[in-house]
């Protein structure tokens, strides 16, 4: 163990001695995040970026929940994050998105409020309930965060409706809460409710199709992929140090000294996993301090990373194993780095890729990532990631054990 | 006197090509034995398979007692190998370098910091030991890398061409260090294609080509194979013909060999004193315009050359 760690500390301060192999692996997603908050206009709107973004609320509820979301995008919490209009004809909103006056339209339907507060006039509605909300298909990044938006709040009132709905019957039958109330008492009730699993469903519509729940603030869209492309393209270029060093005749010299190979191989890529996590970490941790993204519980936000680069060290690690020299494990390592960051979300959200590039990018620690970190955005807890863990843990052992196949023959075995 | 290392028919292939064939020696403890070749004959590869860098194709050695086969650990251990190539970390201080190499051979606390110390007075690079190897000069570099295979103080030394590509003053005191080394008691396997260092440092030489190992002895005795032939080396004009040169002088007089060379011909003959008047006739009525003679006496090259009819540095 002394070894490894002997090995593994040189290749984390050759690092820090080459300037150039710094400022890629650790200071280019550092400035990569700074640029994304520049781009989205962070540092002057302080939250998620973008502002005033144009939306038609029509609301055919008219009761307190339906108000209780036109608050939402009205409140000062959104700092004016959504503009948004009413409009009393839904039709009409969505001529506005398609004439481009509004990126936009959301009707939250009638029976809404309803369907949460039941009084004894109003029996729960059969189907689920369904946001319709009609965008452009052009404005992504605005559109993605009116959805996370709305998201949150179905996510929040569906797990909670039927506590709540219980609550709020006994609660106004005995005059203890009034309907004025309601709002105000939905706040605070349900954060604390969440897990509930009975009640009426609620959907969110977007161009007529249902979409899944997902995450939260507009830099988690993005910010995760990003990481983990990095991460990607850090652990690949960690790996070729094997053939620099195989170059360079320093592999042989360790190789001569009695050291195993085995405490050399684990050595070097207890190093490159090092310094794959503290890039994450550092990418983590810069926004989070300076653009207050909320990347969720912070023990499962560690854990997910010492996880997700355990995957990536294994792939890196393969590609270090089948190739021979460091410019083809470089191409090969930049290739995988980009497809896996496609397939992660690195460039657009994964809801947002075919069924059948979500299916591939499964070999990917970065989809698997990208879903661990939404999950923990949204609330998630350590508890949440078991099933994500396990794949990562799998992705990774597998393809390390594939790779201690094909290492002997390539790397450590020399010519004389 | 015991043997330190007794190589027993090492051969390594690469497929169709043979780079070590049946190489057999030892070499006794305390003795400096130098491997002299060309470039290419096999002799890093003898030491990467005596390093346990490499598996033979057959064969085995036996190191301090210990087969590089079966218990490569502890061969490795009490070897110490300085590579051909500057194998240090660059942005790494000497200092750093030679603290890590030095714990990967389990020295640590004051054991290793005298030991860097001293292998720091060796090289005479005390001064410099902060500074990152990427500032030394190529000369420095190579006394580090020396100094980082000294510094567990192996029993035996393992040295692969560790003067080449430096200047005069380092190779006279790496060559210095050699033999100082070989004073505290270690052997000492150096191999390099420079006679003149073979002839300087070696108790013993065997001579490498191709793979095999053509002859093996002290100076003496392999120059004793030679006889009494002397070397005639005779520089021509580039534009002469020199193989025509060459075929009319085979067989002339007591001459045994001819080699030609890229800018003239080598000529194994006895008595060079007696037959030089007479060749060089012979040698301008062939047709070739002599710019210089020289006559060289009996030695390691004169011995490869008979061996092999090629000069070393071919």
């Amino acid at each position: 163990m002394r070894k490894i760690w002997l090995i593994a500390r040189k290749d984390l301060k050759l690092i820090i001695r080459d300037p150039m192999a710094l400022v890629f692996y650790l200071l280019a997603p550092f400035f990569l995040t700074l640029g994304m908050a520049a781009v989205t206009g962070a540092f002057s709107s302080g939250e998620t970026g973008l502002s005033n973004i144009p939306l038609v609320i029509t609301n055919a509820d008219k009761g307190e929940l339906g108000n209780a979301l036109v608050e939402v995008f009205q409140s000062e919490g959104s700092d004016g994050l959504v503009a948004p209009v009413l409009a009393e004809n839904f039709d009409e909103a969505r001529q506005l998105v398609d004439s481009g006056s509004t990126v936009a339209a959301l009707l939250i339907p009638e029976g809404f409020s309803s369907s949460v507060m039941p009084l004894e006039s109003v029996s729960l509605p059969e189907n689920a309930i369904q946001l319709q909300l009609y965008t452009d298909g052009e404005s992504t990044y605005s559109v993605g965060i009116i959805r996370s938006v709305l998201e949150t709040f179905i996510y929040e009132l569906d797990s909670s409706a039927a506590s709540v709905s219980v609550s709020l019957d006994k609660l106004l039958s005995t005059g203890l809460v009034s309907p004025e109330e309601v709002p105000l008492f939905l706040n605070k009730l349900l954060p604390k409710l969440l897990g509930s699993e009975n009640g009426v469903g609620y959907q969110l519509i977007v161009n007529d199709s249902v979409v899944e729940w997902q995450d939260v603030s507009y830099l988690a869209l993005i910010a995760p992929g990003m990481a983990l492309m990095f991460l990607m393209f850090n652990v690949t270029g960690g790996s070729v140090s094997f053939l620099v060093e195989r170059r360079k005749f320093t592999l042989q010299r360790n190789l001569v000294s009695p050291t195993g190979s085995y405490q050399i191989i684990l050595g070097k890529s207890f190093g490159i996993y090092l310094r794959g996590v503290a890039q994450v970490l550092i990418l983590v941790l810069t926004s989070a301090l300076l653009f207050g993204l909320n990347w969720g519980n912070w023990l499962a936000v560690l854990v997910l990373i010492a996880f997700v680069a355990y995957a990536a060290l294994g792939w890196g690690m393969l590609l270090t194993s089948f190739f021979k020299t460091p410019s083809q494990v470089s191409s090969a390592g930049t290739t995988i780095g980009l497809l896996f960051g496609m397939l992660g979300g690195g460039f657009i959200q994964m809801t947002a890729l075919p069924e059948w590039l979500k299916t591939i990018g499964k070999i990917s620690p970065n989809a698997w990532g990208s879903e661990g970190f939404s999950i923990l955005a949204a609330g998630g807890t350590l508890a949440n990631l078991g099933g994500i863990l396990l794949a990562l843990l799998i992705v990774g052992t597998v393809l390390l054990i594939l790779a201690s196949f094909f290492f002997r023959r390539n790397v450590t075995r020399v010519g004389g | 006197m015991p043997s330190i290392l007794q190589a027993n028919n090492l051969s390594k292939n690469y497929g169709e090509l043979t780079a070590v064939d049946d190489v057999s020696f030892d070499i006794q403890d305390g003795e400096i034995f130098s491997l002299l070749g060309p470039n290419g004959a096999g002799k890093t590869t003898t030491i990467s398979m005596l390093s346990t860098l490499l598996a033979p194709s057959s064969g085995d050695a036996l190191i301090n007692g210990c087969s590089i086969l079966s218990d490569n650990m502890q061969v490795r251990k009490c070897i110490g190998v300085v590579p051909q190539e500057i194998a240090l970390y660059d942005d790494l201080t000497a200092l750093e370098n030679l603290i890590y190499w030095g714990r990967l051979y389990d020295l640590d606390g004051q054991e290793l910091n005298q030991r860097v110390n001293e292998v720091l007075g060796i090289i005479d690079l005390k001064d410099r030991a902060k500074d990152r190897i990427k500032t030394y000069s190529g000369g420095m570099k190579r006394r580090i890398n020396i100094a980082a295979g000294l510094l567990h103080k192996p029993k035996l030394l393992f040295m692969d061409e560790p003067t080449v590509g430096i200047d005069p003053q380092s190779r006279r005191m790496i060559l210095d260090m050699v033999k100082e080394l070989n004073n505290q008691g270690m052997s000492i396997l150096y191999t390099t294609h420079y006679m003149e260092e073979a002839q300087e440092l070696s108790d013993r030489v065997g001579i490498i080509d191709q793979g095999k190992l053509i002859a093996i002895g002290t100076q003496n005795e392999l120059t004793q194979q030679v006889g009494e032939s002397d070397s005639i080396r005779i520089e021509t004009d580039p534009m002469d013909d020199l193989p025509s040169i060459a075929s009319q002088l085979e067989g002339f007089g007591e001459i045994s060999q001819v080699m030609v060379e890229a800018d003239g011909l080598t000529l194994i003959t006895k008595d060079a004193e007696h037959n030089l008047a007479p060749i060089i006739t012979q040698t301008v009525q062939a047709g070739a315009r002599i710019k210089s003679v020289e006559v060289i006496e009996p030695n390691l090259e004169t011995v490869f050359l008979q061996l092999t009819g090629r000069a070393l540095r071919d």
